[in-house]
């Protein structure tokens, strides 16, 4: 059964909603979701510190779609009338409680990379605060971008910042594509 | 030589390169997604600058946030001035400012200073 990815949005909607987006990543987008969020938090008087936990982390998870999601099948764009060059993915964020958020995230990945993020994030979920801290020294100071611009420090730095595992996972929606769910936890 | 002047956007830092006073500043918020393309010229810029520098040059750092790409960016900034800093004419010092409660921007700081062998000012901004 393929993924049925408009449930996986409406149910990451549930909740207290501060900001949502379904549909192209782009730097506009991103820009203006950010912007808005900072709004939101700021006239809820959320405290400064969870603030910039919650903006942290989304930065890092947008731009994480921003170059990193795969454009996803065409069927599914035409399924829901949108064009073949859309970069679909959606973001949500929820407010769980006092001081208490979650992000979540969803984009298609190709099937063969599935094993690589999940070996990636079970790492992650596996290391200490001060493990996680040496770790993204260490390749901060690799020398290394990848061939997308990114550093390979966004997941490491959304498991820092959130100091919770991060929880995932992958739906397939077909022998070449799964649909792939992010969720980061604050406070 | 010519200095920088760079006014700041929601996504890119203010920045001040001053080739007379060496006094050189990055402000603000750094998350561009394409970091690289942001920081190369100042990079370029201050291997330039190494040739001609003498006496202090001075380097206030004040960011409000920045993404893990400009933190690559940031330490070859740094790299750029530690290797200024070996050079017998020049010292090289740099105020890491962060916001009296912001414990994760105090810590970047940190980070950076374990990495690099430069002398580092970690400056607490009352609110």
């Amino acid at each position: 059964m393929k993924a049925d990815i408009h449930s996986l949005y409406e149910k990451s909607k549930k909740g207290d909603l501060v900001a949502t987006h379904e549909g192209d990543i782009n730097s506009d987008l991103i820009t203006k979701y950010l912007s808005g969020v900072e709004s939101s938090l700021s006239e809820a008087g959320e405290l400064t510190k969870i603030t910039r936990k919650v903006y942290n982390i989304l930065v890092e998870a947008l731009q994480n779609l921003f170059h990193h999601l795969e454009i996803p099948p065409k069927e599914y764009l035409d399924s829901v009338n949108l064009p073949e060059t859309c970069r679909y993915a959606f973001c949500t964020l929820i407010r769980e409680g006092k001081g208490a958020y979650k992000v979540t995230c969803g984009n298609f990945v190709s099937n063969k990379y599935i094993q690589f993020l999940r070996d990636r994030i079970e790492q992650l979920n596996y290391l200490s605060s001060v493990e996680l801290k040496e770790l993204y020294k260490r390749i901060l100071n690799n020398d290394e971008f990848s061939s997308k611009g990114g550093g390979g420090l966004g997941f490491i730095e959304m498991a820092r910042m959130s100091g919770q595992k991060l929880g995932y996972d992958f739906l397939k929606y077909d022998d070449c594509y799964s649909f792939f769910v992010l969720e980061i936890r604050i406070g | 030589m010519d200095s920088i002047n760079i006014e700041g956007t929601p996504k890119t830092p203010e920045v001040s390169f001053d080739a007379k006073t060496g006094q050189i500043e990055i402000k603000g918020r750094s998350i561009p997604e394409n970091s690289i393309e942001f920081y190369k010229p100042l990079v370029d810029w201050l291997d330039k600058y190494a040739d001609i520098a003498q006496g202090v040059v001075n380097v206030v750092i004040q960011l409000e946030y920045f993404n893990t790409s400009s933190s690559k960016c940031i330490l070859d900034v740094f790299k750029k001035l530690e290797n200024m800093h070996n050079k017998n004419k020049t010292e090289v010092v740099i105020n890491w400012y962060y916001e009296e409660d912001d414990e994760d921007m105090l810590e970047a700081g940190e980070d950076y200073q374990s990495i690099l062998k430069i002398p580092f000012k970690m400056v607490e901004i009352a609110e």
